[in-house]
């Protein structure tokens, strides 16, 4: 078996394909390092920004290498090639190794996340679980108080109506009815029970004045303002800029502080979260036609429509791992139980909308 | 002063009193960066079927992510033993079949006569295996982009 082969092809394979190499490398180096960047706390994407990176070292080393060489021996200095090959060849050696070690790991990353999702997938449940027993429990609280109020106030005016309607009875019975006993005995006894009663119905109307009062008046400029600034460090650290837009005049509602801080400061908090580096949050504190209203708005990827259907719907699962908003369902809850209304409006892409409004006075019932 | 401090200096005055000729230094010769060379590609070969494997077996990527991952490292794989053989084949030649004139890169000529050397001038374009293999990586990670803002 005699043949003559030329070299061209094996040249231009190398050649072409060490720079192909080098080039893909660095494209897909990047794409990763883009998603690491998105989400430097997920498992997965640091898994694959180690990889792709020990993938472009490789890759740079050997093709590095070849080119060299070729370019050496096209320039007539072979013997420089020779000097330069064993660390060329060690560099390569090493990158291999570490590739091989990074590509390995990937078995315990697979495991991590598998545990990741685990607990996840508990907690949401968990959170679930817990919404489901505070509807439940607010529901038992509700009949209860009806019902022990119901039988309290039958107790109480079990004996004043039953004295009147005696009195009642017994007079509808008499011909004659006689004016001065009328007067001196069934009238002060009938106005005294009579008496009785609007005083059980008073007490009862300030138990529920009572609970209103715990409600004290509050400013939604000055709520909004306190949650922004309390989260600006955590909005810089990720680049993103959030903004607060109040009005001059005071924005009173009646409320309870410290559930509202916390409301607002979970919508404001959702809002950086969805947000990458370069979106803006924006935050404004304006009246409402039936009130004051508060308003969150962000840049960030924005709800798909199936998603944005169902996202206050406490027992809904999409499925994903996203469990942005999962807190939506309680701030609603809450803002309700204000005599207040939640909406939310957005755009895949373009960002979100989250408004609640409060009435300036609660309603009496 | 505890055991482990009282060895330490035992062993430093022995070092120091006790002269003797220093055989720790222990000589690589050229064969051993080629076994280790050898070596860097069977572990990055076992690596890339564990990851090839395990791609397939796992729901974390979308289908066109999975398959361009598990084409990439189903390449790479094949690419380390397309490697893995030319080297050997290299380290038989006494005198390479390939003949050219220096600074001629692109004209020189093969000499075949056996197939061994058809075998080795096959093997040296291995970048018909790496190149592709780094083009599904690159086109996996675009994909994963991709579906990433669908999300």
């Amino acid at each position: 078996m005699t043949m003559n082969l030329p070299h061209f092809p094996i040249m231009l394979t190398d050649i072409v394909g060490s720079l192909l190499v080098i080039v893909f490398s660095y494209l897909m180096a990047k794409n990763f390092l883009k998603l690491f960047k998105r989400a430097p706390q997920d498992a997965l994407w640091v898994y694959l920004f180690w990889f792709s990176s020990a993938l472009f070292i490789f890759g740079l080393s050997r093709s590095m290498g070849h080119i060299v060489k070729h370019i050496l021996y096209f320039l007539g200095d072979e013997e420089y090639w020779w000097k330069i090959a064993p660390y060329s060849g060690a560099v390569n050696s090493m990158a291999m190794v570490a590739m091989a070690a990074i590509t390995m790991f990937f078995r315990k990353v697979l495991v991590i996340i598998r545990e990741l999702e685990h607990h996840q997938h508990k907690l949401a449940e968990t959170s679930k679980e817990l919404v489901r027993l505070n509807e439940q429990m607010n529901r038992l609280v509700g009949e209860r108080t009806r019902s022990e109020m119901a039988l309290r106030l039958a107790h109480e005016v079990r004996n004043p109506t039953t004295i009147i309607g005696g009195l009642l009875r017994r007079l509808s019975k008499k011909n004659n009815i006689d004016q001065a006993k009328l007067r001196v005995s069934y009238l002060p006894k009938m106005l005294e029970q009579t008496r009785k009663l609007e005083e059980i119905v008073a007490r009862f109307e300030d138990v529920l004045s009572h609970q209103i009062t715990s409600l004290v008046l509050l400013d939604l400029n000055n709520i909004a303002k306190n949650c922004v600034e309390s989260l600006l460090p955590s909005a810089r650290k990720k680049g993103v800029n959030l903004h607060f837009t109040g009005v001059d005049a005071p924005l009173f509602f009646k409320g309870n502080k410290e559930i509202l801080e916390l409301s607002v400061r979970h919508l404001i908090e959702n809002a950086i979260e969805v947000c990458k580096k370069g979106d803006s949050v924006k935050v404004s504190a304006q009246p409402a036609p039936d009130g004051v209203a508060l308003v969150v708005e962000d840049t960030g990827p924005g709800i798909s429509g199936e998603r944005l259907e169902h996202i206050l719907d406490p027992r809904y699962d999409d499925g994903s791992s996203q469990k942005i908003g999962f807190g939506l369902p309680f701030v609603k809850q809450i803002v309700e139980e204000h005599g207040g209304t939640l909406s939310i409006d957005s755009q895949e892409g373009r960002g979100t909308v989250v408004k609640i409004e409060f009435p300036t006075y609660l309603p009496e019932t | 002063m505890t055991t482990k401090t009282r060895l330490l200096i035992v062993f430093v005055c022995i070092f120091i009193l006790l002269q003797m000729n220093a055989y720790a230094l222990q000589e690589h010769g050229a064969t051993e960066g080629l076994l280790v060379h050898q070596g860097a590609h069977i572990l990055f070969f076992l690596a890339m079927c564990d990851f090839s494997y395990r791609i397939l077996r796992t729901q974390l990527f979308a289908p066109l992510s999975r398959k361009y991952l598990f084409g990439g490292s189903v390449l790479l794989a094949l690419w380390n033993l397309w490697a893995f053989t030319g080297h050997i084949l290299a380290s038989r030649f006494t005198n390479s079949p390939l003949s050219h004139q220096v600074g001629d890169i692109f004209g020189g000529r093969w000499h075949i006569t056996s197939i061994t050397d058809l075998a080795y001038y096959i093997l040296k374009m291995d970048d018909l295996l790496l190149a592709p293999a780094i083009l599904f990586f690159f086109l996996a990670s675009r994909q994963i982009i991709k579906e990433m803002g669908k999300k």
